[in-house]
């Protein structure tokens, strides 16, 4: 699914090269359920950055699916966002003044879908994940894990090769974010590959892969079989 | 066009949610909009009733009028010139080979006119059957005169509106009689009202001809007094034929006029075709002043509404960074926020042109100016609008475009 071999990013600020990215190797499986862990700085956005073609590497290679994708112009890099990538964020980045179903179907705008069409598979996606009783809903009339839930919706609906989460439950309390770890693995059992950026323990307790970075490289990178992983 | 059609309603949408900033955006464009239209319609107005005046003249005419001389010198002037007199138009006949028309005009002194019914202060001219058609003077009931008219001496006339309001009332004064000095006259015909209220044009005094008696001059020089020693004729005016310039036309005549009167500076002409020229001039000065004075608001609401753009952007910065992460493309993102500049500008045009028309119509009320309704204006300014909305809005859309995700992400 995923290849990356010895990819960098380095950023030039004033007269200090920062080494955000130096030199990371590593493949991610179908149906993988990965965490990548590391202190602040240890280069863990940068990754997910890359993985998720919001940035190019300044070196080395990457290959999702079988595409090269760190030689690829823009245009082609927000077809593939926009295809084969599912984002979750922190903060849930919703568009506000929509509604629920119009912030799961933005994404099918950008593959040209028609509107009926987007809104079938919008209304279909949330009902998924629970929330087939709030599709009118603005994002501010909903609770913080109803708004995750809208974001997971989102991330799915262009059936991406990839979900790239970034601390998912990092702006929820601990029993939401019970909640949504239990969407990600129910997704992760119906065959999706999550790959989720996290400083806690107990949330890359549910991966069954753990990454841990430092200083722009990775350090571990441990398996765990599927039936330890808590849940 | 599926995309353009999502983005239109997505920035109505984004439009009507900003009401009050939407709102104070579109009032740019629609005083923009609004001052070029009004402009446009005064102008348009203004030819209009140039050309209605002209007509009123004749464009194909030359006109000779007399200068009035002091009285004092009268006797003196005389030795040499005797004023305007038929002899002038024979001879211009005669010798202007490019004059395919003429008539004569000579003012009757008046001191009393009425008819059974009523009072007239109307001004009694005497003229030849040709001036109703050289003067573009159309009969609403009723003949004008004719050479027949002319050739017996007639007592018959042609009243204008007024007079025959002022004379019959609200009666068919078509064979009434009026009475005018000594003599009775027969109303043949009354001229269709003609709306022109202008009393100058261009430093040429008019005269409407709502309030006159037109009598066939044969008759007014036969039989109403006149002083010893006043000139023959008021006024002459000749026809050119197609093709010929009117201002050599008029020089050759001034020169024939001027030998006969032994150079005595006691007549002047009018050449209207001249003054429709000087007309327009004058009125391209206007429409050069207000047109800058309009491109100006233009430019003012075109820096508006790119001042909003980029605040919008900058507010959106975090949904352009969301719409980027989901697969928008940086033309996407240009698409939206163009389609947006353009919306505002459009619909601010639109508006524009209806405020326009109205100070159109404002102006129109206080100063008495003619304003028309003006088709050019109309497609004139909403397509400045709408490339002002383009122009305007490109640079915040291409900014909006070029925004790097990631950073945009972060943004509050």
């Amino acid at each position: 699914m995923i290849k990356v071999h010895d990819l960098k990013k380095a950023y030039v600020m004033g007269d200090i090269t920062v080494r955000a990215l130096d030199g990371v190797s590593f493949e991610v499986a179908p149906n993988d359920f990965v965490a990548i862990m590391g202190s602040s700085g240890s280069g863990k956005s940068t990754l997910l950055n890359l993985l998720g073609c919001l940035d190019t590497p300044s070196g080395g290679s990457y290959i999702l699916r079988g595409h090269e994708v760190s030689t690829m112009n823009d245009d082609r890099l927000a077809r593939i966002r926009n295809k084969e990538i599912g984002f979750v964020f922190q903060t849930f980045n919703l568009l506000p003044r929509s509604s629920a179903l119009d912030n799961v179907a933005l994404p099918l705008i950008y593959s040209r879908i028609s509107r009926d069409e987007r809104n079938k598979r919008a209304g279909k996606m949330l009902q998924m994940v629970g929330l087939g009783d709030r599709m009118d809903h603005r994002p501010s009339e909903m609770s913080g894990g109803q708004r995750q839930r809208v974001a997971v919706a989102r991330a799915l609906i262009n059936d991406p090769a990839i979900i790239l989460a970034d601390e998912p439950t990092g702006n929820l309390d601990s029993t939401t974010s019970k909640e949504i770890m239990d969407l990600f693995v129910n997704l992760h059992r119906r065959g999706n590959t999550v790959v989720m950026v996290t400083h806690e323990e107990e949330i890359a307790a549910y991966c069954h892969r753990v990454i841990r970075m430092r200083d722009g490289k990775i350090m571990t990178d441990e398996r765990r079989p599927i039936e330890e992983v808590s849940a | 066009m599926i995309e353009w059609y999502q983005d239109l309603l997505q920035a109505i949408d984004e439009l009507a949610n900003q009401k009050l900033r939407t709102l104070l955006t579109l009032l740019g464009m629609i005083f923009g909009v609004g001052a070029v239209i009004a402009m446009l319609s005064v102008g348009e107005g203004a030819e209009r009733e140039a050309l209605q005046i002209i007509d009123t003249m004749g464009l194909r005419n030359i006109l000779v009028k007399s200068k009035p001389t002091p009285d004092d010198m009268l006797a003196e002037i005389r030795e040499e010139s005797m004023g305007l007199n038929l002899q002038d138009l024979e001879a211009a006949r005669d010798t202007l080979p490019f004059l395919t028309g003429y008539t004569a005009l000579k003012r009757v002194r008046i001191y009393s006119q009425f008819s059974q019914f009523g009072k007239s202060d109307a001004q009694v001219l005497g003229v030849s059957p040709t001036h109703f058609d050289m003067a573009n003077l159309e009969v609403a009931g009723g003949r004008p005169l004719t050479q027949l008219d002319a050739a017996g001496y007639a007592q018959n006339c042609v009243i204008g509106p007024r007079t025959a309001h002022d004379l019959f009332g609200n009666r068919d004064p078509i064979g009434g009689m009026v009475k005018v000095n000594h003599l009775w006259f027969t109303v043949v015909g009354v001229l269709a009202d003609n709306r022109t209220e202008q009393t100058e044009f261009e430093g040429v005094k008019l005269q409407s001809n709502r309030n006159k008696i037109f009598v066939p001059i044969e008759t007014a020089l036969k039989r109403f007094q006149f002083k010893t020693m006043e000139e023959e004729l008021d006024e002459f005016h000749i026809q050119l034929a197609e093709g010929v310039d009117s201002n050599r036309a008029a020089q050759t005549l001034s020169r024939l006029l001027t030998t006969r009167h032994r150079g005595v500076d006691d007549f002047e002409l009018v050449v209207p075709e001249a003054l429709l020229e000087q007309h327009r001039k004058t009125q391209n000065i206007f429409n050069i002043v207000m047109s800058a004075i309009a491109g100006i608001s233009l430019l003012v609401g075109g820096i508006g509404i790119m001042n909003i753009m980029l605040a919008n952007v900058l507010e959106r910065t975090r949904e352009i960074g969301i719409r980027r992460a989901i697969g928008a493309t940086q033309k996407d993102i240009q698409r939206l926020f163009l389609i947006e500049a353009f919306a505002i500008s459009f619909f601010g045009g639109l508006l524009g042109i209806l405020l326009g028309f109205l100070i159109a119509r404002v102006i129109a009320a206080y100063s008495g100016w003619a304003t028309a309704w003006s088709s050019t204006a109309v497609v004139l300014s909403v397509g400045v609008c709408a490339a002002i909305g383009l122009v305007f809005g490109i640079y915040p859309a291409m900014k909006a475009a070029r925004l790097d995700p990631i950073e945009a992400l972060r943004h509050d």
